[in-house]
């Protein structure tokens, strides 16, 4: 599809949702992080600071809202793409995502046919802006 | 809110009117005893009038005896004195008993042997012959006056009792009504306490149940993401192709998981609007692009089956202030049940139309499998799956239109509907063109 490589971390304590996000955005062509825990996302980011995060809201070991929000204050991390993702559908979700610093927001399950384009606009949006 | 029974106001109300009884026997009483004082009082003075008379009597007798013995001018002039005090007691006496019959009668005894007496007294005076007769008439007299004082005296233990019965209900009703009053008070108390903790419970209960539905809700969407994304991933021939069998059987796997999930969504909606929980966000937009935007993604999954789809909105009909989302939820679930429910080859037709000057109305028509006139009853109920006589092919949550008809009448709607076996189902809402300030 001519999708530009880009890096994206993937942040979330289920394996297989973790995997089937990998395999998605994998058969895009992308190149897919993971992290199961907001410490691991943390040391991703230090190591190798990915273009995109999809961040699942709920991790074992922090919210991943405040985690968001811990990213996007810190200078060496705020130009990450984050994009949070929930499992609840209820009102008042999105707003709190986009208070934390979000730059998008998608519910849970996934819709693996609109993932790769939604993961495409995100990015190309961002570079549009910076470029 | 219905009329709920508030403790405070019963105890309040018991208590006043209990005050209020409690106030008119004291009224009562208290006139029962003012009534049998003046009687006392009265008596009293009838006692006291008999013992002037006899007294009066007694004078006018030792008087002329005196006068009889000595001739001296001192009983003379007593006896003139005493005399006609006689008269004067008799007659106000008569005055006093008036109202008391058996008195008069011993008055109109009386009066004879005292006019004797008085005759007998004067013929002493006169002759200074001192005679028996003057004593027999004083015995006589005597035991009248004696009898009518114990008539006033019976008389006046009746009315003492009277008011001393008067004055024990009056204590008694204080103490009753004092008592019952507190009782009340506390009574109402105790059953506001209580009410007010069931109220408290009732309201942790129902919080734990939306968080329990809510933390449902993500737990079951969780597995539900690695169901849906792999089947779509793979029904995709993403990682590789699949030949038409798998592809078919991956086919239900999305479809029972996408069932799966329209149930949760529509438990967890049907939740939050039982509780009250569910909020509306009215917004300005336009009528022609949310139908869009619900018509393709109610259509049939490719391939599965071919259904024309059309749309034909009043030209006058432009924006509408709605909550935009539940009306795309409602046309929604109209769409997919006329989509699922019609054959290959169908046909379904939205209408949009000016109903009067502040709704539209909004008409599904399908040429599906149609409702039978006894299921019609049962549609808008919870949980009730039209036997549809291919339900295996047509599952549902059997809460879409349920859902469906609280979210229309949330925003101040009415939904309706019309069906033909075989022929088809027209279903139809009326809304408002701007939702009433407030019936979020």
């Amino acid at each position: 599809m001519g999708n530009r490589q880009s890096t994206i971390l993937v942040v979330d304590d289920n394996p297989t949702n973790l995997k089937l996000a990998v395999s998605v955005l994998g058969f895009e062509g992308h190149c897919v992080l993971t992290a199961t825990d907001a410490q691991q996302a943390q040391a991703v980011v230090h190591n190798s600071p990915p273009d995109l995060i999809l961040m699942d809201v709920g991790l074992p070991d922090m919210d991943g809202l405040a985690l968001t929000q811990i990213m996007k204050t810190a200078e060496e991390t705020r130009h990450i793409i984050i994009v949070a993702v929930t499992a609840f559908a209820m009102k008042g979700d999105e707003e709190k995502a986009i208070a934390a610093g979000c730059d998008g927001y998608i519910v849970k399950p996934i819709d693996t046919r609109k993932l790769p384009g939604q993961v495409a606009e995100w990015l190309l949006r961002k570079s549009g802006g910076t470029a | 809110m219905k009329w709920k029974l508030n403790y405070a106001s019963l105890g309040l109300g018991g208590l006043l009117a209990v005050l209020l009884l409690l106030c008119a026997v004291s009224l009562w009483s208290i006139q029962l005893v003012n009534v049998s004082w003046r009687w006392e009082k009265h008596t009293y003075e009838v006692i006291g009038q008999c013992d002037k008379l006899l007294s009066a009597v007694i004078d006018t007798q030792t008087a002329a005896r005196g006068y009889a013995i000595f001739g001296d001018q001192l009983r003379l002039k007593r006896f003139n004195t005493a005399r006609p005090q006689i008269d004067e007691y008799v007659h106000s006496i008569r005055f006093s008993t008036s109202d008391n019959l058996s008195q008069q009668r011993r008055l109109d005894q009386l009066a004879p042997l005292l006019e004797g007496f008085v005759a007998e007294m004067t013929r002493m005076i006169a002759t200074r012959v001192y005679g028996g007769e003057g004593n027999r008439l004083m015995d006589a007299v005597r035991q009248i006056i004696a009898e009518m004082r114990s008539e006033e005296q019976r008389l006046l233990i009746d009315r003492d009792r009277i008011a001393t019965a008067a004055w024990q209900r009056e204590r008694e009703a204080v103490f009753v009504g004092s008592a019952l009053g507190v009782g009340i008070v506390a009574i109402a108390f105790a059953l506001g306490v209580r009410d007010r903790r069931q109220r408290r419970q009732a309201e942790v209960a129902n919080r734990s149940k939306s968080e329990f539905l809510a933390n449902m809700s993500h737990e079951l969407r969780t597995p539900l993401n690695g169901i849906i994304g792999f089947a779509e991933f793979l029904v995709d021939g993403k990682p590789g192709s699949v030949n038409p069998k798998q592809k078919e059987y991956l086919g239900d796997i999305l479809n029972s998981g996408r069932h799966l999930l329209q149930l949760i969504n529509d438990v967890l909606d049907l939740a939050k609007l039982e509780a009250g929980k569910m909020k509306l966000n009215s917004e300005r937009f336009s009528l022609g692009p949310a139908i869009e935007e619900v018509c393709s993604v109610a259509k049939p999954i490719e391939g599965e089956k071919t259904i024309h789809l059309a749309v034909d909105i009043a030209p006058e009909l432009g924006e509408i202030t709605l909550d935009r989302r539940k009306f795309k939820q409602v046309l929604y679930n109209l769409l997919s049940n006329a989509v699922k429910f019609s054959v290959d080859g169908g046909k379904v037709e939205i209408f949009v139309t000016t109903h009067d000057e502040h709704r539209f109305k909004l008409l599904v028509k399908d040429s599906g499998i149609g409702i039978k006139p006894e299921d019609i009853q049962r549609l808008f109920k919870e949980f009730e799956q039209l036997d549809s006589g291919a339900s295996g092919q047509h599952r549902g949550t059997g809460l879409g239109l349920v859902l469906t008809r609280k979210l229309v009448e949330l925003q101040g709607g009415t939904i309706g509907v019309e069906s033909e076996v075989g022929r088809g189902s027209r279903f139809s809402i009326v809304l408002p063109l701007v939702m009433a300030e407030g019936s979020a």
